[in-house]
């Protein structure tokens, strides 16, 4: 056997280990037998109607020239004409009245004593009881003329405020600006650096600072130094210079997962970066998620997710059900789960339909739809999700632009959502998932 | 209608067998789970539908898998979803020989599978995943033994070509290459 011949077959062979087929084969398959007879007999029935209808098409010819001939009607109903009646193989019905897309998730309702404790985005950033609708103001961190921005890393969150609209937009770096951190459930934020990006770090590394040359007006042209930073704010180790035009997305493993700092119409493209050897190690096509140790990809609509772990270099397959695409995800803090912004669609130009949350359990790559989490994409709300700090309990909120937002809450085993209403005060978003 | 005991022996097969044709129909739908599972449900109803005949002729899993190579070509030619596309171009081959540097290579050989010519795709898999003599293969094709043999030999010269740097890496690091 050739060197090509052994490693496309191990290649094979490792891509589709362990893939199991669905539970429900035999039911699908002998559902498929049904309409497969429905259709014959309904073929049979027609034929037997055409065959019935000529000689009186024939007969009318002459009296009826102007009106539409019998045949004529038949053939157009016939199944050979029909949409296939399989899920898969038609396209979905378009409604004359398009219907208005839900704005709120539903579900049964979140008992009053459950109390999440939900970090708000604000030039003064707090903490919102959900049980008694208290905010409780983090002190440390001085009111910003900018809005701060979020990203959540172990055990808590790092702040920083963000200007808007810099200068130099949109090509150059956002401005070097102090960096906070907030344990989860603090209420004081410690100042750790400054510094202009900032991304999630794994092991030992907390964060990843990322400057720039000073002057650097265009950031897709520089290349960026990465300086990785522990808990405690030291240097966790050597600074690196980024390839040019990429920034850190978060470190996986040993690696740098790097995301194109210009992100133009198609696929993005995804490096996995050795800062060891500088050398890229593998590329990845629209990344979903990343972790300290995994990273989620899907490359088109309704194809499987892969799901590989860096650390034992094994992957996984993850059914996507038919024309939807997975996005914006997020791994629980054990890494078991994964949750996924589902699109209920594509348009033409790539953007998400009615967004849905589906929760893949990693162990049994069992991907679940949560029930009444679909909400437009067009609706002025966002759906945003989250993993509640040290445990497999999803938080998702409906944030709008006036006060009124709504969370619900997911454990493992659970079918449908639950739901509240809350109010936060005028100026401040609830903030959850990756970034905020 | 079915006999009962018929449909039993289909359920025996099916649970027996649907994992082995999945990776196979996996693999010829580069990997598309949804479409694997929809080829995998058609073959496997056809297969239903003459059950009796099929299973009495005592190769039930080589009629389904004559099916779903037969069908993953004609699907695609029928749904023209996936028309021929170009190779990707070729990758830069990492220097170390680690963990990373083989899931890379695995994931550019599939890459590379995905996007050969359904035919030659169905060829690659019945020889190199199911191990299937290249003249059972013919059969199953409805092709001459020569048609399977330059199928082959294209299909890894394709990826051979694709994979070049890489393949030449690999063969350095491994001591046995002869591509």
């Amino acid at each position: 056997m050739t060197d090509i011949e052994r490693r496309l077959r191990e290649a094979m062979l490792a891509a589709v280990d362990g893939e199991l087929p669905p539970a429900d084969l035999v039911g699908r398959v002998l559902r498929m037998h049904r309409r497969y007879l429905a259709r014959a007999v309904g073929a049979a029935v027609v034929g037997a109607v055409l065959l019935a209808a000529v000689p009186v098409a024939f007969a009318l010819r002459g009296a009826d020239h102007g009106r539409p001939q019998p045949i004529a009607s038949a053939s157009s109903g016939s199944p050979a004409h029909s949409p296939s009646p399989s899920p898969r193989s038609s396209h979905p019905p378009r409604h004359a009245h398009s219907r208005p897309e839900p704005v709120w998730m539903r579900g049964l309702p979140l008992p009053p004593a459950t109390d999440l404790r939900l970090l708000l985005a604000a030039r003064d950033p707090a903490w919102f009881s959900t049980a008694s609708g208290g905010i409780t103001t983090i002190a440390g961190l001085p009111r910003s003329r900018y809005p701060y921005t979020f990203v959540r890393v172990r055990g808590g969150w790092d702040a920083r405020p963000s200007p808007k609209v810099p200068a130099c937009t949109p090509d150059c770096p956002d401005p070097r600006m102090p960096v906070y951190l907030i344990a989860d459930g603090s209420t004081v934020a410690r100042r750790v650096a400054v510094t202009q990006e900032t991304a999630p770090g794994a092991g030992h590394v907390l964060l990843w600072l990322e400057t720039y040359p000073p002057g650097t007006t265009n950031a897709s042209t520089t290349r960026a130094t990465a300086q990785p930073v522990s808990a405690s704010g030291q240097p966790a180790g050597a600074a690196v210079r980024l390839p040019t035009g990429y920034g850190i997305q978060q470190q996986v493993g040993r690696y740098l997962l790097l995301s194109p700092d210009l992100q133009g119409p198609g696929p993005v493209i995804f490096k996995l970066w050795d800062p060891m050897t500088s050398r890229v190690v593998r590329t990845f096509r629209n990344v979903v998620a990343a972790s300290a140790s995994q990273i989620a990809w899907s490359i088109c609509a309704g194809c499987a997710m892969h799901v590989l772990d860096v650390r034992t270099g094994r992957s996984k397959l993850i059914g996507v059900p038919s024309r939807t695409w997975p996005y914006d995800g997020l791994f629980s803090s054990g890494g078991r789960f994964l949750a996924v912004h589902l699109s209920g669609g594509v348009t033409a130009n790539g953007y998400a339909t009615l967004g849905r949350i589906a929760v893949i359990d990693l162990a049994t790559r069992r991907l679940q739809v949560l029930v009444g989490s679909r909400v437009g994409t067009d609706a002025p709300a966002a759906l945003i999700f989250g993993w509640r700090a040290g445990s497999d309990t999803l938080i998702a909120a409906v944030t709008t632009a006036h006060p009124s937002a709504q969370i619900g809450t997911w454990h493992p085993g659970a079918v449908r959502l639950r739901v509240r209403r809350i109010s936060v005060p005028p100026g401040m978003t609830v903030v959850l998932g990756p970034y905020g | 209608m079915r006999a009962p005991d018929t449909a039993v022996s289909f359920e025996e097969f099916v649970h027996a067998r649907s994992g082995s044709l999945l990776r196979t129909a996996l693999l010829l739908t580069g990997q598309n789970r949804a479409e694997a599972e929809d080829l995998l449900q058609g073959a496997l109803e056809r297969a239903y539908r003459h059950w009796p005949r099929v299973s009495e002729s005592g190769e039930p899993e080589r009629y389904v898998r004559t099916i779903l190579a037969n069908a993953s070509a004609d699907r695609w030619r029928r749904l023209a979803r996936r028309p021929e596309r170009a190779l990707p171009a070729n990758h830069e081959g990492p220097s170390t020989h680690d963990l990373a540097a083989e899931l890379a290579d695995r994931d550019f050989l599939l890459r590379a599978l995905a996007a050969l010519p359904p035919r030659q795709r169905a060829v690659v898999v019945l020889r190199y995943f199911d191990d299937l003599p290249e003249a059972e293969i013919a059969e199953m094709l409805g092709c001459s033994l020569g048609t399977v043999k330059s199928q082959v030999a294209r299909a890894l010269a394709r990826l051979r070509e694709a994979t070049g740097p890489q393949a030449t890496a690999a063969g350095r690091q491994g001591g046995q290459g002869r591509d």
